[in-house]
């Protein structure tokens, strides 16, 4: 062996400083093979050795804190104390219109473990507890419940649902890829009743004296933010756990459907 | 090329725990998937990081990996090399990336490691010496680069390299040598000294 192919040979090993018989042999002899084989080694030795700069931002903590948290993504949980006239108001609304946008609303509080039109305390949760028990998901519903209930035109109504619509959206993609199948299932449902029992019923609502061309930009601008959610959910359909995959699916159905009644009803505008 | 036997092969996956883990992950427990993630995090954000040489980015692809990892275990075939399945992933993920960039003409910035080193304590090398030859990584080639650090620092055999890269066990084996090749040639001498290393 020429000392060429010798040093081809001893770069290409698994290992450079373990060195086979035959090329330990001819190293023995040569040495300017023995020099090479020492510095493929030293080379090898420093690369292991490679300084790399710490994550900066945590993310590993923040997956295994999400990975191992007991309890379910969605906490049910008493509304929060700090705004108890709002809920009252949500509440009152909420009664007084029996209609398809009380049954979303209440269902959608519900859902998320907000239960406090049928058994809220008889008196405010200590305001600790409710600092503790507070969940982002859980107030961003009753924050656009409340945007319902104040609501004071079907206009509002509709902008107020298709807020819900977003958030639960944006939440669910948040959670696809953690969630159990069943809090995403559970999700689910919360967006095709908003969607479906909510909006798409509202949009007929719209009164005649609306002009043509304000409804047809209400309706047109929400119906383009079903249409993202439905791509959004329908690419995360693809990556996410299988558990979460039909979630996901039923999410974009019900969007894309969504978005055509409201288009459907901006065509029909007077 | 004659191929030589893997005298160092990689090392022996800790296969009881791991598998447990893994079926249990695949059973649905998030808390078996976290203790792969636990296992695995650091050693694809070393890696990666070569492949980028950008912090912010190699931990974005490292969590996208395991989100991805973890949306796909059922289908890992268990008995196969779970650490080679996941590095694939992470490829498949940096490669995604480059090509969005590419798209979008926004390259990586350079981030080169300073101060912050994780790994330079504990060897007896100077530190001239590990940024010339960090440096010397730094301008191989993307595919050099990957293959030789999971051989090198994961100490993946070729095999497992060519799975995670993608690519056939010759190619793998190929990239490795001309990647040594030419840290060889660019590395001056004198940063290398033959002292007593070899086997």
């Amino acid at each position: 062996m020429n000392c060429d192919a010798v040093q081809n040979l001893i770069l290409a090993l698994p290992d450079p400083r373990e060195l086979t018989p035959a090329l330990r042999e001819h190293a023995r002899g040569c040495a300017a093979c023995a020099a090479f084989a020492r510095r493929a080694g030293k080379l090898e030795t420093v690369l292991a050795a490679l300084p790399v700069p710490a994550a900066p931002e945590g993310k590993k903590g923040e997956l295994l804190d999400d990975l191992t948290r007991p309890e379910p993504l969605i906490m049910p949980m008493p509304a929060p104390a700090v705004r108890p006239s709002a809920a009252e108001r949500a509440a009152r609304f909420l009664r007084r219109n029996a209609g398809a946008v009380a049954g979303l609303a209440a269902a959608a509080l519900v859902a998320v473990g907000g239960v406090w039109l049928a058994t809220r305390p008889p008196k405010p949760i200590p305001e600790e507890l409710a600092k503790v028990q507070k969940h982002p998901l859980l107030d961003k519903v009753v924050a656009r419940d409340v945007q319902l209930a104040r609501a004071g035109s079907p206009t509002q109504k509709l902008e107020a649902l298709g807020g819900m619509a977003e958030e639960l959206a944006g939440e669910a993609r948040g959670m696809a890829r953690l969630a159990p199948g069943a809090e995403m299932r559970q999700m689910a449902g919360w967006y095709e009743k908003v969607v479906r029992d909510g909006l798409v019923p509202q949009s007929a609502k719209l009164p005649p004296h609306v002009p043509a061309a304000t409804k047809a930009e209400l309706l047109n601008g929400i119906a383009s933010k079903l249409d993202a959610d439905a791509e959004a959910a329908d690419k995360l359909s693809g990556e996410a756990p299988q558990d979460a995959q039909p979630a996901l699916k039923r999410m974009a159905d019900a969007a894309r459907d969504g978005g055509k009644k409201l288009r459907d009803a901006a065509r029909g505008g007077n | 090329m004659t191929r030589e036997p893997e005298l160092s092969a990689s090392p022996p996956e800790p296969a009881g725990e791991e598998a447990e883990w893994i079926t249990a992950a695949q059973a649905g427990d998030r808390g078996a998937f976290a203790r792969l993630v636990d296992r695995y995090w650091d050693r694809l954000y070393r890696w990666l990081y070569h492949l980028t040489r950008d912090r912010h980015a190699a931990e974005d692809l490292a969590q996208e990996t395991f989100l991805r990892a973890l949306a796909a275990v059922k289908s890992f075939r268990a008995g196969t090399n779970f650490r080679a399945w996941l590095f694939r992933i992470g490829h498949n993920n940096f490669v995604n990336q480059k090509r969005t960039e590419r798209r979008t003409k926004h390259p990586l910035p350079d981030d080169t490691p300073a101060h912050e080193v994780t790994t330079a304590e504990g060897t007896a090398e100077n530190r001239e010496v590990l940024e010339v030859v960090a440096r010397a990584v730094a301008d191989l080639p993307a595919d050099f680069r990957s293959a030789l650090m999971l051989r090198v620092d994961e100490g993946l055999s070729f095999r497992d390299v060519a799975k995670v890269l993608g690519t056939t066990e010759e190619t793998a084996r190929w990239r490795v040598f001309k990647a040594r090749q030419k840290l060889m040639k660019v590395i001056p001498p004198e940063l290398l000294p033959a002292g007593e290393e070899s086997g």
